[in-house]
């Protein structure tokens, strides 16, 4: 079924909009949820949590063009939540690990950068992502979006760890220098 | 905190990022190239190896000294230093941009380009090559290629008021590949990572492979080629890979071939490939270096 057949049921409160839906992305969904939380059963949960939201969210809002990205979106958010949530040692490690990787582009003795809008500041980054090739867009995009680790990108696209790790540092450095560029920070 | 802030700005961006960044993940990995694809890869290699295979005559061989640094493996190379043309140390040091720890970033095109701005032999294996004479066996070869630029980077330091190299990081890619009738079968590919230190003082090595490594258990096995090249075949077992590493280096230039693996079996005829490349370690000089 279409994207805008499935939305239509959102908005005529057709319960089969979520059957629908899981039908066709439930698969593509748990995935990202399960490279996050790295549990089957917490991946099926987030996805639960996921389609709830949509229905909760559709109407006023209208995905028909952009529905699978909406749903990633959502579903990413809930199980980047799980994760903070979560007492589990290894799983902080990796979050913390992660979010110190990208500290290297905002210090974080940079008070302006605490009243960017999340929005704004996403929208930048796109802007500097869409400069670069497709393969260190698609490394940046596996690491600090879908939250991959560095060997499951190498593995993935047939390359080294350490072409990996070295994009990585370069394309944050870049991304640096393009916020402060841009006046995003100092 | 901030790192969190730009992992949440992250949901924002733009829908064709999510999309390809998807894609690249549920494709199949191409296993491999066709032949009629090789006389490109074999021109490309022809460039690299001009000249004649020589023996160590001119170079100090180095066994990199290899220790276990809290949970990382620390490599160091501590005779001397390496020189680089000084038409180069010009380019390092007007690309050097004090916003990014006053490094410089490169890109060459080619192989024998980074070659040629470093002024280094390459040394490495005939048997990552794919004449018939450097095979492992009957159709199975290794060739050294490269996705996209061969990035390298370069860092400085300041002393007295001015500006100099201190140590350059550079990562290739190298795959090896097995033939069998029309097809062209990956086994594995690799990343070698070449250090090279330009000052007495630096003592960046360890910096770099902490970055690089994140170990759970590590192993180091030393040995000398016929040639009489020394080096190291190192093993790191993280949670979800087995990394294999073959170091070897001449006065201040280091060479870690790391390639991974995913299960025992997989490592174990890694590291053996890996043996073949270090015994057969020679110099392979560039095109317009006399022997």
């Amino acid at each position: 079924m279409d994207d805008e057949k499935i939305v239509s049921l959102f908005f005529s409160r057709d319960e089969s909009a979520i059957e629908q839906t899981s039908l066709k992305y439930g698969k593509r969904l748990r995935n990202i949820a399960f490279g996050i939380t790295e549990d089957a059963l917490t991946a099926e949960e987030c996805e639960n949590d996921t389609y709830l939201e949509a229905w909760n969210t559709i109407p006023p809002q209208n995905p028909s063009t952009y529905f699978y990205p909406f749903l990633a979106r959502i579903i990413r958010h809930i199980s980047l939540d799980v994760c903070r949530k979560r007492s589990s040692l290894k799983r902080s490690a990796v979050l913390t690990e992660l979010t110190a990787e990208m500290e290297a582009c905002i210090p974080a003795r940079d008070n302006a950068s605490d009243q960017l809008e999340a929005k704004e500041l996403g929208e930048a980054i796109s802007r500097y992502l869409h400069s670069l090739s497709e393969e260190k867009q698609t490394i940046f995009m596996r690491r600090y979006w879908y939250l991959d680790s560095v060997d499951r990108i190498a593995s993935t696209l047939g390359i080294g760890v350490s072409k990996v790790k070295m994009t990585l540092l370069r394309c944050r450095n870049e991304l640096k220098t393009y916020l402060k560029k841009e006046g995003y920070i100092e | 905190m901030s790192g969190d802030k730009l992992l949440d700005a992250m949901e924002f961006v733009s829908d064709d990022l999510i999309l390809n960044a998807e894609k690249s993940s549920t494709s199949s990995l191409k296993p491999g190239l066709r032949k009629r694809h090789l006389a490109v890869l074999i021109a490309a290699a022809a460039v690299l190896i001009c000249g004649t295979a020589m023996a160590a005559a001119g170079l100090f061989w180095n066994k990199p000294d290899v220790q276990t640094v809290g949970n990382g493996l620390r490599l160091t190379l501590n005779q001397g230093t390496v020189v680089m043309p000084n038409e180069s140390v010009g380019i390092v040091l007007d690309s050097v941009d004090p916003e990014r720890d006053f490094k410089a970033f490169l890109n060459f095109d080619s192989v024998q380009e980074w070659q040629e701005f470093f002024g280094l032999p390459f040394a490495a294996s005939r048997l990552i090559t794919p004449e018939r004479s450097g095979a492992w066996m009957e159709n199975e070869r290794g060739e050294l290629v490269q996705r996209g630029p061969i990035d390298a980077i370069v860092s400085t330091v300041e002393e007295n008021g001015r500006r100099s190299p201190c140590l350059m990081w550079s990562v290739l890619s190298l795959v090896r590949y097995r033939d069998s009738g029309e097809e062209t079968e990956r086994i594995w590919n690799g990343d070698f990572n070449i250090f090279a230190k330009y000052r007495e003082d630096t003592t960046d090595f360890g910096s770099y492979t902490a970055l690089l490594s994140d170990p759970a258990s590590l192993s180091a096995e030393e040995c000398t080629a016929p040639s009489g090249i020394p080096y190291v075949i190192g093993e790191a077992v993280s949670d979800d890979t087995i990394g294999i590493h073959l170091y070897y280096g001449y006065e201040s230039v280091l060479y870690d071939l790391t390639v991974n693996a995913h299960s025992r079996e997989e490592a174990d005829a890694i590291r053996e490939d890996l043996k073949k490349i270090a015994q057969s370690l020679e110099i392979l000089y560039p095109k317009n270096q006399t022997n």
